[in-house]
């Protein structure tokens, strides 16, 4: 059988349709038709080199086509070559011509230009190209995301709040996830929840429901990780944040897109760091600590360049995702080595005086994930923590210690309407709400999520309950990347493939960010 | 690649704007108008389409010439019987003149092309094809605008500068056996197989 023939080169369409384009393109020419005086001397010497013919009309109807001429003023003459035609357009004469000026009765100038519909097709065609090649060398950093969620802050303005089981790549590895709706809250009877899809994936989606507790004045809710949440009075940001670039209290401790990230190791992506925080006294009781943090891209290229890798295999690749680990016995997955944020207390009986007591951490790059993780009864003499995370994949917001006051019990609310476009579509909310059937979202699909809260809730924290799971578009320019050898290293040897990737990963790292979210589809 | 209802509504707006909102017809049978450039040496006048009277007829030509009261036209602008046409101004309702071709076909077919050829952007063709339509159809249907000449938008003085003379009416105008520019006629497709007789 002969093998399959590679798919053709998108940029190369995008290259032949452009050079096609520019011949037709340069010929778009307009012209300005004018009539000049003949005794308007200095006009006819401008237009000398300007309009490619001079047309001298007679007043019996006879024509001169000049295609070369000059004034000779002395004479009150115009002398030229050309040729000399009667009111019928016969020719009578071609050649030289000597014609005196008070015998023309007007001239007719034409200068032809470039039409401004050059201009305006030479600047799309500029962008179409650099376009082609951007997404052609570097289709990682276009946008990928899972269902993403918005709801209002409290200024009203819509703000990503959630992504939704971003994990979840094939039917296999369908699954629940929990996100705190922390930047919004739940003020009157309804809520609307939007759902879009603003990347090349289909979204299967099988429920999507609200978790709602009643919020503590001047606290909040917390999720524990474990299925429990807890009743927060108070929220300590560190007293002092400290990480390799140096102090970084201010970024940590309010929750307000401000940031702190580092860069990835340029040998190993796979590298550590560490993070100390300091208190200056422990609050009362049991305690939590509070991360906000959402992936850097670091995974989300990882992810791509390993389907790019596994080419026309990723798809039966991302079926096998779901069952035991492919790689080597006893190592360690490419997801399991970038690991999640842990979080150490101090232990003198540990090595490094430093015992990991929880982890949190989200996938996906996009909406900011709060955790909340219990911590074990701490020192009051020691009031200090340490997270320990690889470098350049997290971005963290926001970083406190949490009194925890008690356990409270949300009550879930499922959706009693969607609309789609606007409009109610009760096929989707028979989706959401029948655990039999899936909602399937397509790249530019919005709906509007409405859910009626209960009574005696009137400031509720809310959580975000949603399952299902997604399949990545595969991209036409990562099949040109299909390389079995490079597949087999990142998921049979991940720890090599990270430093392998680590050179290729710094060059794009820089502009990553922007690129990525600067191609977003989104249509609010 | 999976067309929803939705994006399909997104795609066929532009489109209509392109073909609804877009280009302007010069009325000249095809082949007529010189393209510029070749048009500087032309010595014709140009495409004159004319609504007059009441009730509005319409008269078609290549223009000639205007003075103080009438306008000149060649009808059957092919042949050696070509006929001088003259129309009162005052009965002109309105009247469009084309005078170079502005090539509107070969730029829909740009835009259409930059349109196609953002396909390689992947799944930025969302953006990026619309973009063509949209601005690619906006400034072709500018340009097809360029070779036109409206009246009333411009009086009769501006206007005989598009005449074939422009220094008004020529003695014994009638009589001179003006003939029409000769266009080419279209070429035949060519018969693959001829039959035998």
């Amino acid at each position: 059988m002969p093998a399959p023939m590679r798919p053709f080169p998108r940029i190369v369409l995008s290259l032949t349709c452009v050079l096609l384009l520019l011949p037709s393109g340069c010929a778009f020419q307009t012209q300005q038709r004018d009539l000049h005086e003949p005794d308007d001397l200095a006009t006819l010497h401008w237009l000398d080199g300007r309009s490619p013919w001079l047309k001298a009309h007679l007043p019996d109807g006879d024509l001169y086509l000049l295609s070369t001429w000059h004034v000779d003023e002395d004479r009150y003459m115009i002398h030229g070559q050309g040729t000399h035609l009667n009111a019928r357009r016969d020719t009578l004469a071609a050649g030289a011509f000597s014609v005196p000026l008070d015998s023309i009765t007007v001239f007719e100038s034409n200068i032809v230009q470039s039409s401004s519909l050059v201009a305006g097709l030479t600047v799309l065609t500029v962008g179409t190209v650099a376009m082609a090649a951007f997404c052609f060398a570097n289709p990682k950093a276009c946008f990928g995301s899972c269902p993403t969620f918005y709801a209002p802050d409290e200024t009203g303005r819509p703000v990503l709040q959630a992504e939704g089981f971003s994990a979840s790549v094939s039917p296999t590895l369908e699954g629940r996830d929990l996100d705190a709706l922390y930047r919004t809250s739940a003020k009157g009877r309804t809520f609307t929840l939007r759902m879009t899809n603003e990347a090349l994936e289909t979204h299967v989606v099988r429920h999507a429901d609200l978790l709602v507790a009643p919020r503590p004045p001047g606290g909040r809710v917390l999720e524990a990780g474990d299925g429990t949440w807890w009743r927060a009075d108070e929220l300590r940001p560190a007293a002092r944040c400290t990480g390799a670039e140096g102090d970084c209290t201010a970024l940590l401790a309010y929750f307000d897109d401000c940031e702190r990230h580092s860069l990835a190791d340029s040998v190993y992506l796979g590298a550590r760091e560490v993070l100390e925080l300091e208190f200056d006294s422990l609050p009362d009781g049991p305690l939590g600590l509070v991360i906000a943090s959402r992936h850097s891209l670091l995974s989300t290229y990882l992810f791509y360049q390993g389907l790019a890798y596994l080419g026309e295999n990723a798809v039966p690749a991302l079926v096998r995702a779901g069952h035991p680990s492919g790689t080597l016995s006893g190592s360690k997955s490419l997801g399991d080595l970038l690991g999640r944020i842990e979080i150490q207390v101090p232990d003198s009986s540990d090595a490094d005086g430093w015992r990991t007591v929880a982890t949190a951490g989200e996938t996906g790059p996009l909406a900011v994930n709060v955790h909340m993780r219990r911590l074990p009864e701490l020192d009051p003499a020691d009031p200090r923590l340490r997270l320990k995370l690889t470098k350049g994949n997290w971005r963290l917001d926001y970083v406190a210690l949490a009194a925890l006051a008690g356990e409270v019990t949300p009550v879930r609310v499922a959706p009693t309407s969607v609309l789609r476009d606007g409009a109610d579509d009760p096929e989707a909310l028979a989706d959401l709400t029948d655990d039999d059937r899936t909602l399937i979202s397509m790249p530019g699909d919005t709906f509007d999520l409405v859910y009626h809260l209960p009574d005696g809730i009137d400031d509720g924290e809310l959580f975000l309950e949603c399952g299902g799971y997604y399949l990545e578009w595969m991209r036409t320019e990562w099949l040109a990347e299909e390389d079995p050898a490079m597949a087999a290293l990142m998921f049979r040897y991940p720890r090599q493939a990270l430093r392998y990737l680590a050179p290729a990963f710094k060059a794009l790292e820089p502009d990553m960010e922007a690129q990525f979210w600067g191609s977003r589809y989104a249509r609010h | 690649m999976l067309v929803t209802r939705q994006r399909a509504r997104c795609l066929l707006f532009p489109l209509l704007l392109l073909a609804v909102g877009g280009c302007a017809s010069s009325g000249a049978p095809k082949g007529w108008l010189p393209v510029p450039g070749e048009s500087g040496p032309d010595p014709y006048g140009g495409w004159i389409t004319i609504e007059y009277g009441e009730p509005p007829n319409t008269l078609a030509g290549e223009f000639l010439c205007v003075d103080f009261d009438s306008l000149y036209v060649l009808v059957d602008h092919a042949g050696a019987d070509a006929e001088v046409d003259c129309i009162p101004t005052a009965d002109v309702v309105e009247a469009r003149i084309a005078y170079f071709d502005a090539q509107v076909g070969q730029a829909a077919a740009a835009v259409a092309g930059g349109a196609l050829a953002s396909v390689s952007h992947g799944f930025y063709v969302l953006i990026s094809a619309p973009v063509w339509l949209v601005i690619g159809g906006s400034m072709a249907g500018v340009h097809s605008y360029a070779p036109l000449a409206d009246y009333p938008d411009h009086d009769w003085e501006v206007l005989r500068r598009f005449a074939r003379f422009p220094q008004g009416v020529p003695v014994g105008l009638r009589g001179l056996g003006l003939r029409g520019r000769e266009v080419e006629p279209p070429m035949e497709k060519p018969v693959r197989n001829p039959p035998e007789f």
